[in-house]
């Protein structure tokens, strides 16, 4: 089988490429199938190929299409000699009984059109992580104009989000789209929120199975210890520091916590990628974390064997994104270690901690709700207790990879099954 | 000789001729155009001793033969004793009484602000000139005036060396800045002492190249004809959708591409389609920009199916087997003639539901085409009844081989891309063949794919009106007819608002919807009636 993902975590790290290896890596181990992953990288090729075998690994392939050469409306790829030349020649000498689709992005939704082309009978596997086919605003559904939460897509609205785009190019937009999406047999999606959003678009709903991100276990650290009369008040955060993951809203928070003198309360953040973004929301940055010296400790990047070690400073763990999010692997990490989470009320965030079972909920974009429900959660006697006792175990990649492996195979039976499969239903 | 450019000269010479048109400041805008064309800025000759100037805005040779002026004159001495052309072969060309004046307010503030003098009031001019010896050339034209008393001045300007289609274009677009009202006191029968040459040979087919990607389909069920002009992204996302459907590769798909100056990224980009997509499809690349009827008509000539398909480059599909339904429905219903789906807008408003004629809209005389149904809600009920209707847009629009044989293709003498549509609907109706409509087939129709621009909407009230204009010659008549059998009813859009002329030869009002359910129960028993002699002169086959 071939497995096709928009990045490389040897390259760039981001929540959906992890899971996208450590699922590639779980199905090589369990044996049952011999994926190849095509990874897609922004960095320059060799002359005449944009493939290059991974530092000579038979089984990994890195596809260098640089970003300008990807057409983000119609998410569609310009340079169309890497589909109809290179990708074609690799779908045709691979020859893959499945292809699973970790993401289209930097590739171009051709490249599905493509593999029901060049291999009639394969199935096509899909896994939706964004609302990149819907939403233009980098698939986030964050309005553009006020930062304000989007629930539904249309012409006329998107339209509003980027004028120089008019409403019925946003419509052709959506109808290239879906015609590509229309060739995949099988969608999956890690959150309800997310499954649902794109059912309500028009994508089939029993074509969308719910399937959440499996993860590499690791043992849970043992809970912080406490000085006398020391409370339940340290906090972490985990993740890219960017605008959509809420880190200004933790920040305010944070001050809020300092201006009424709460400073038993202390917040670790540990993140990158801050150098992708511009010079106003650097900037922005330093003076916050500045405001809160003392109360806040910025750490910088970290790797996932690092994990466990940050996590036993913590007794929290804070997720104030600002978009829906999807299914955050910050949640299942601190569901594996047992550290009760404090998150905004809305989408996958909402969907994966429940209020008042495994963690708390604050109002979105709300920094007085969030200063508030720190404080309670630092100072209320037992709450942690309680709230820890309810986070349930996280579902393995072992769990995950079979549960991808038994897909395949029924996809494959039926594939099977059809004498004449639809070449182009 | 004659070409669709002439039946739009014939409106000029027809409002020039009129004693008391009032032409203010329409060809004003030529100013604009020219100084963007090719030509260079307006020449300008003034004479140092004298209040006397002399300006050639343009010169368009608009056929072999003849010419197009526009310019002005200030001579409040009135010193000019004769004007002429002269071509660079020499020959002259006098412009005696073939000088319409025309109001310039921009001549009147520039001289205002230069000389600081009164000026006469009409001191713009247009001329269409005949003579042999006017001929294309990329040389200098010169307009001389020859002075009471001895003396010269002159100016002189290459012609504009444009396409056809663009030389049509700028004229309609001269139209629409303010010839409204004098179009609409225009439409006398007994002023039209000249009829215009309406059907016009079709110009030389002229094909640069035809390139077929993938191996064609063997006796393709339907040929969908597209034109193709500029945009690329529209020639990817609609060919990415059509791909999809399974029928369409029973099919054949031929894209005629109207701007041949994008022939090499159009042809690269199909060459690549058909890698990715393995759907075969021609592309017939012209050698210049000559109209949608002329790239359809083009289209429809390399085209080997028993039913044709005319699609425009911005109408999506929306479920697969469409074409099926529209070929199975062509076939049975409507005995091969114009057939149209249901057109929604982006946001699911209703676009095409049908068209009828009406002479509701200013100026009234003018038969206009209107949508049934537009902006409603796609699902009302009053749009998803199959039925006949008065006409169907040519956005999408199925015929059967043999009667668009018959009916000899589209017609190309209306102005860019409207009409013709209509044109098409009246001329099967006088073969004893209905528009019909049918609902169950619904797709996009994207409009407006980029912002509009104000010149732009200034050219649709131009060749709207130039359009408009020439239906009603052509047709009024036959058209009165076809309307008499669509009494408008409660359900029209518009119809209550505006009474109207059309109106007032209506039966009384009926049910919402023409009559269909007849013919309904009796698909095969279609109304022949017998072809009445056409009023116009066949036009010859291109």
């Amino acid at each position: 089988m071939l497995y096709v993902s928009h990045g490389h975590p040897e390259v760039m790290a981001g929540g959906a490429e992890v899971f996208a290896l450590e699922l590639f890596e779980g199905i090589r181990e369990d044996r049952r199938y011999e994926p190849v992953l095509v990874a897609r990288v922004a960095s320059s090729s060799h002359d005449g190929t944009p493939l290059a075998a991974l530092d000579g690994r038979s089984d990994q392939f890195l596809f260098h299409g640089p970003s300008e050469s990807f057409d983000y409306f119609l998410q569609s790829q310009r340079n169309k000699i890497v589909l109809s030349v290179y990708l074609r020649d690799l779908l045709t000498s691979l020859a893959p009984d499945l292809v699973h689709f970790q993401h289209t992005l930097h590739l171009g939704m051709e490249m599905i059109q493509l593999v029901r082309t060049t291999l009639p009978r394969a199935p096509i596997v899909y896994t939706l992580h964004e609302f990149s086919p819907i939403c233009f605003a980098d698939g986030q559904m964050l309005r553009p104009t006020d930062s304000s939460l989007c629930d539904h897509a249309s012409p006329r609205r998107c339209h509003e989000c980027f004028p120089r785009h008019s409403p019925a190019e946003f419509k052709m937009r959506e109808l290239f789209i879906k015609s590509q999406l229309s060739h995949v047999d099988q969608f999956l999606a890690p959150s309800e929120c997310l499954r649902g959003r794109f059912v309500d678009w028009g994508l089939a709903d029993e074509k969308i199975g719910l399937l959440d991100y499996g993860r590499q276990l690791q043992a849970a650290v043992p809970p912080r210890v406490l000085a006398p009369n020391e409370t339940r008040s340290t906090f972490g955060y985990f993740g890219q520091i960017n605008p959509y993951k809420g880190v200004f809203v933790l920040l305010e928070a944070m001050r809020i916590l300092k201006l009424q003198e709460a400073n038993h309360i202390h917040l670790y953040i540990h993140g990158d990628n801050l150098k992708f973004q511009t010079e106003g929301f650097r900037q922005e940055f330093e003076s916050r974390l500045a405001e809160c010296q003392n109360n806040v400790t910025f750490v910088g990047r970290y790797s996932s064997s690092e994990l466990p070690s940050l996590m036993e400073m913590l007794d929290w763990v804070v997720v104030p994104s600002v978009w829906w999010e999807n299914s955050p692997l910050v949640i299942q990490e601190a569901k594996m270690h047992r550290r009760p989470i404090i998150c905004s009320n809305i989408g996958g965030m909402s969907e994966k901690v429940k209020d008042d079972v495994n963690g708390l909920h604050f109002r979105v974009n709300d920094p007085q709700d969030l200063a508030r429900t720190m404080l309670a959660a630092a100072n209320e006697q037992g709450t942690w207790s309680r709230l820890r006792a309810g986070i349930e175990p996280v579902g393995s990649i072992t769990e995950c990879v079979d549960a991808h492996v038994s897909l395949y195979d029924s996809l494959l039976a039926q594939s099977r099954a059809e004498k004449t499969y639809q070449m182009y239903g | 000789m004659a070409s669709p450019i002439r039946s739009v000269i014939s409106w000029f010479q027809q409002i020039l001729r009129r004693p008391r048109a009032d032409v203010t400041g329409w060809l004003w805008a030529f100013r604009r155009i020219i100084e963007t064309s090719s030509g260079g800025p307006p020449a300008v000759a003034h004479d140092r001793k004298r209040p006397l100037c002399l300006a050639l805005d343009g010169v368009w040779i608009v056929d072999p033969g003849s010419a197009y002026l526009s310019g002005w004159i200030w001579d409040p001495n009135a010193s000019i004793q004769e004007l002429s052309l002269i071509p660079p072969s020499g020959h002259e060309v006098t412009l005696e009484n073939r000088l319409t004046r025309v109001r310039r307010p921009d001549v009147t503030d520039y001289l205002g602000k230069e000389f600081g003098r009164g000026v006469a009031e009409k001191n713009g001019f247009v001329s269409l000139v005949e003579d042999p010896s006017l001929q294309f050339t990329p040389k200098p034209f010169r307009l001389r005036a020859r002075l009471k008393g001895g003396g010269q001045i002159a100016v002189s300007r290459k012609p504009m060396l444009e396409y056809e289609a663009n030389t049509k274009q700028h004229l309609m677009e001269s139209l629409a800045s303010g010839l409204g009202p004098s179009a609409a006191g225009f439409v006398h029968r007994d002023d039209a002492d000249q009829k215009p040459d309406d059907r016009a040979t079709r110009p030389d087919q002229i094909v640069r190249g035809v390139a077929s990607f993938g191996s064609a389909t063997r006796n393709p069920k339907v040929s969908v004809i597209v034109p193709l002009f500029r945009t690329l992204t529209l020639f990817e996302a609609q060919f990415g959708c059509l791909a999809r459907d399974p029928y369409l590769r029973e099919c054949e798909l031929i894209f005629v591409l109207d701007s041949p100056e994008m022939d090499t990224e159009f042809e690269q980009l199909g060459y690549e389609l058909q890698r990715i997509y393995e759907l075969p499809m021609k592309l017939v690349i012209l050698e210049r920009n000559s109209g949608y009827s002329h790239a359809n008509n083009i289209g429809a000539s390399y085209a080997r199916a028993p039913y044709l398909l005319f699609l425009n480059s911005d109408v999506f599909p929306i479920k697969n087997y469409w074409l099926r339904d529209m070929k199975d429905f062509c076939s049975q219903e409507t005995d091969g003639g114009p057939l149209g789906a249901k057109l929604r807008y982006e946001d699911d408003a209703l676009q095409h539901a049908g068209m009828y004629f009406s002479k509701d809209v200013y100026p009234g005389r003018l038969w206009q085409n209107l949508h049934y149904f537009k902006g409603f809600p796609h699902d009302y009920p009053a749009a998803n009844v199959p039925r006949k209707v008065p006409a169907v847009t040519g956005a999408c629009m199925m015929l059967s081989r043999e009667r668009f044989d018959l009916l000899e293709g589209w017609d190309e003498s209306y102005g860019l891309m409207n009409f013709e549509d209509s044109d098409l609907c009246v001329r099967a109706y006088l073969q004893g063949l209905k528009s019909w409509y049918l609902p169950s087939v619904e797709l996009y129709h994207l409009e407006k794919q980029s912002q509009r621009q104000v010149s732009e909407q200034v050219l649709r009230r131009g060749k709207n009106l130039y359009n408009c204009w020439l239906q009603t010659e052509r047709w009024d008549s036959v058209i009165e007819e076809i309307m008499r059998g669509f009494p408008v009813a409660a359900g029209d859009t518009g119809s209550a608002s505006h009474p109207s002329l059309a109106t007032s030869h209506s039966p009384a009002p009926s049910t919402a919807l023409p009559a269909s359910s007849r013919s309904q129960t009796a698909p095969h028993a279609l109304p022949r009636r017998p072809s009445p002699p056409s009023p116009l002169p066949r036009r010859s086959a291109g």
